[in-house]
């Protein structure tokens, strides 16, 4: 992540805070100038944030062929960047060029959140076991309920043999990646030999391998080439375990992750039913009322054993006390709920994107309850 | 209660101006001095453009200085506020705004004297420049918006953007106005009796409907948003002549045989009729189908109306599915429904193809109005109209998923 805030932005962000806090809108004016003076001073790190390559991906037609509405949204987008700490990319999903200041700073952005949410949230020694595959596997062992090796060099070809002896057909997940990238379902029979398979793999740097998840069928109706997973925020306080805004996660286009990232559907899930109740759409705000392949029906679809994800869900927290906010990634197979993955800093981009509403709010009223 | 001066005033500012619909639905009224009162306040909340020359014209400067998606800045909407107030300060003081805040308005503005006056020149400044009413301005929460998407919104009173009036034969819109016209005109599609009543000379129709149809539902015959409509069992009083005479006494009204709706629906809510909205607009060589939505009574109340409480809920065109969460006028939320507890979202509504089907059928029907929206329901028999409706009503489709449907329904006005 860039962390593009330094101490002059901080500054200027604490300052323009206390002028337009009161519900006021800033003027065009000053948009203006506090772009073109940070664009002077910080002319890096206004190019770090890609904002042009995301008003042509995301942006209206009628805003691309119009070069004064173009620069307009440059500097509000920049603008919002540096006062509200959202990236170009959330500054779309959000729809921020429809809402207002007052309304935009309901959302919890993602720059805001290192120096004002996760600082408090979570311990720094907590978050390594999550940042690291290998090490949430250790110590979530009993709910990953499936087998798992790290290889780091050439070493490890005893166990890699055994492994692949066991599961002929395996996940392949690259060490330190998020966002579902580089992840693949790979079959040893493709290879030659068990050998030059280690040695080709091993050739991409460290990587971790994963006995193939089987999803239960009630889950593979909506897709069948990935496994749908249910995202489950846990805040931990003293109060127990707060569980917001859980969505749904369904791959596409025969793709094996169903991460956000990849194009994977996604759409919010009611927390006391299991009751999808949002337009589910991808990230680039297209909707899917049904599912594009498979014409399953997805708004109004009921999470299999919803109870048991709860209750799962509020067991998790306490394995790794330290660490307070964690997005679970959970799978339902034959045998009930599995843990597919825990990330610390869980993105709130789905859950803010899809119904378009600020959750800073409910996430600030918790940091009291620590 | 209103001074009897400004009553006056009102129905010279209708007769003169060209709102018919007003003058019709007032005059109607006027000859029932008890409503007469309670549809005055109705139609001075709703008359905001009332404003006077001076006020015009200083409005189309505003407009024109912040047409290119500009937002005023906040001390150009105190001065448009503050003039307004202060050259109009009695008819201000009338339209009742702080009445609309402690109806919609959150905790936090209510309390603080400070948002609360910001707000107050926020919803007078954008129903002087964009038309909306003071309720279209929380219906569309216009006050987390900015005023390049204010201004995506069809409101009631926007001038330039008067779709119904453009696109619909004003005189063929009495067949819609007036219910047992809509019948008379639209016979085979209601499958269902009906008869007028209005005057004592009817007496005698009366009783055969009521012979046949012991229960039936009354409806005043010129309102709208469900007010008034009421199921009446004549088996609870002593004889057919007090029925007749209760019934008489509200003035002209029409007699329905009661729709018995299909378990699936009915299950949603069975004490009210749930309808599908559709509206249809009638273009040069097709029906174009736009933003249809469910209705759905909460329990107890006999109509599905928004105004009466009811929950709606958008409809995807292709599919037939709710797809949107479902809320009320008040912005709640509804998974389930709160009485019923059935699943709304995601329902599918049945035979979703031929209600389709009929709506193609029904605008060709009077071909001079373009834009109705179609109130149906489904019953074993098939799908059947509840009502037709001329008058734009254009709330429940921008409120719904809060996108603005202005382009849209432009865009057709060309395709006529």
């Amino acid at each position: 992540m860039n962390k593009v805030l330094n101490r002059f932005e901080l500054i200027m962000l604490k300052v323009s805070r206390k002028l337009f806090k009161n519900h006021n809108e800033p003027f065009d004016i000053a948009v203006w100038l506090f772009c073109i003076v940070s664009r002077l001073l910080r002319r890096r790190s206004v190019r770090k944030l890609m904002i042009t390559d995301a008003i042509e991906t995301y942006a209206a037609k009628e805003v691309l062929a119009n070069r004064r509405l173009k620069r307009k949204l440059y500097n509000d987008i920049l603008y919002s960047a540096l006062i509200l700490g959202s990236t170009a990319e959330e500054y779309f999903w959000y729809k921020f060029e429809t809402k207002k200041y007052f309304e935009r700073r309901k959302f919890l952005t993602i720059f805001t959140r290192p120096f004002e949410f996760d600082q408090y949230m979570n311990e720094k020694e907590g978050t390594w076991i999550f940042q690291n595959k290998y090490k949430t596997y250790q110590n979530f062992k009993e709910y990953y309920r499936r087998s798992l090796i790290l290889l780091e060099s050439e070493e490890n070809y005893k166990e890699f043999r055994e492994f692949t002896q066991k599961h002929k057909v395996f996940v392949y997940k690259p060490y330190n990646q998020a966002h579902g990238i580089g992840i693949r379902l790979i079959n040893i029979s493709d290879y030659d030999s068990t050998e030059s398979a280690f040695k080709a793999l091993l050739r991409q740097g460290t990587f971790v391998l994963e006995e193939r998840i089987i999803q239960s069928p009630d889950m593979a109706v909506l897709n069948s080439s990935s496994v749908n997973t249910i995202r489950v925020t846990t805040v931990l306080t003293k109060t127990g375990v707060h569980i917001m805004y859980p969505f749904i996660r369904i791959g596409k286009d025969n793709a094996f992750v169903d991460n956000g990232g990849a194009g994977g559907i996604i759409a919010l899930v009611h927390v006391d039913t299991g009751i999808v109740y949002t337009i589910p759409q991808d990230i680039y705000g297209n909707q899917f009322i049904q599912h594009p392949d498979t014409k399953t029906q997805i708004v109004g679809f009921k999470v299999p054993r919803w109870q048991e994800l709860i209750e799962l869900a509020k067991r998790l927290p306490y394995v790794v006390p330290t660490v307070r906010y964690v997005g679970w990634d959970l799978a339902l197979t034959s045998n009930g709920w599995v843990m597919i993955e825990g990330n610390n800093g869980g993105m709130l981009g789905g859950q803010q994107m899809l119904d378009q509403t600020g959750k800073k709010e409910a996430y600030y009223s918790l940091l009291n309850e620590i | 209660m209103i001074k009897p001066e400004r009553k006056k005033l009102i129905i010279l500012y209708l007769t003169k101006s060209d709102s018919k619909y007003h003058v019709v639905k007032l005059a109607d009224y006027c000859n029932n001095p008890k409503t007469c009162d309670t549809i005055i306040i109705t139609v001075m909340d709703e008359v905001i453009n009332v404003v006077n020359r001076k006020e015009s014209l200083l409005i189309n400067k505003v407009k024109r200085a912040f047409y290119n998606h500009n937002e005023p800045f906040d001390f150009v909407r105190w001065i448009v506020g503050f003039t307004c107030v202060t050259l109009k300060k009695n008819k201000v003081k009338a339209y009742d705004i702080n009445k609309y805040i402690d109806k919609y308005a959150s905790l936090e503005v209510k309390n603080n004297n400070r948002l609360r006056r910001k707000i107050y020149l926020d919803i007078l400044y954008s129903s002087l420049v964009f038309g909306s009413t003071f309720s279209e301005y929380f219906l569309y929460r216009f006050n987390v918006k900015t005023y390049a998407e204010r201004r995506t919104f069809v409101t009631t009173y926007s001038k330039q953007m008067d779709f119904t009036r453009i696109i619909n034969n004003q005189k063929d819109c009495e067949i819609f106005n007036n219910k047992y016209k809509t019948y008379l005109k639209f016979n085979e599609y209601y499958c269902r009796d009906a008869i007028l009543v209005n005057s004592s000379e009817d007496y005698a129709v009366f009783c055969q409907f009521v012979k046949k149809h012991a229960q039936f539902v009354y409806k005043p015959i010129n309102d709208s948003h469900g007010n008034g409509v009421k199921l009446i069992d004549s088996l609870n009083y002593d004889c057919i002549e007090s029925v007749f005479k209760d019934i008489i006494q509200g003035g002209e009204c029409m007699l329905e045989e009661r729709v018995i709706q299909v378990a699936e629906i009915s299950a949603l809510n069975p004490s009210s009729v749930n309808t599908v909205r559709i509206p249809s607009v009638l273009t040069k060589d097709s029906v174009k189908i736009l933003y249809p939505y469910i209705k759905i009574g909460k329990d107890g109340s006999f109509v599905d109306n928004s105004g009466s409480g009811g929950i709606m809920a958008l409809i995807d065109l292709k599919t037939g599915i709710v797809c949107d969460t479902p809320m009320d006028k008040e912005n709640n939320k509804y998974i389930l429904h709160p009485d019923t507890g059935a699943q709304i979202i995601g329902f599918k509504i049945p035979k979703w193809n031929e209600v389709i089907d009929l709506v193609n059928k029904l605008a060709y029907v009077v071909p001079t109005v373009r834009y109705v929206g179609w109130d149906l329901a489904l019953t074993e028999n098939g799908w059947l109209i509840i009502e037709g409706n001329c008058a734009g009503q254009f709330t429940g489709q921008q409120m719904l998923d809060q996108i603005g449907k202005k382009e849209v329904y432009r865009s057709l006005i060309d395709a006529i």
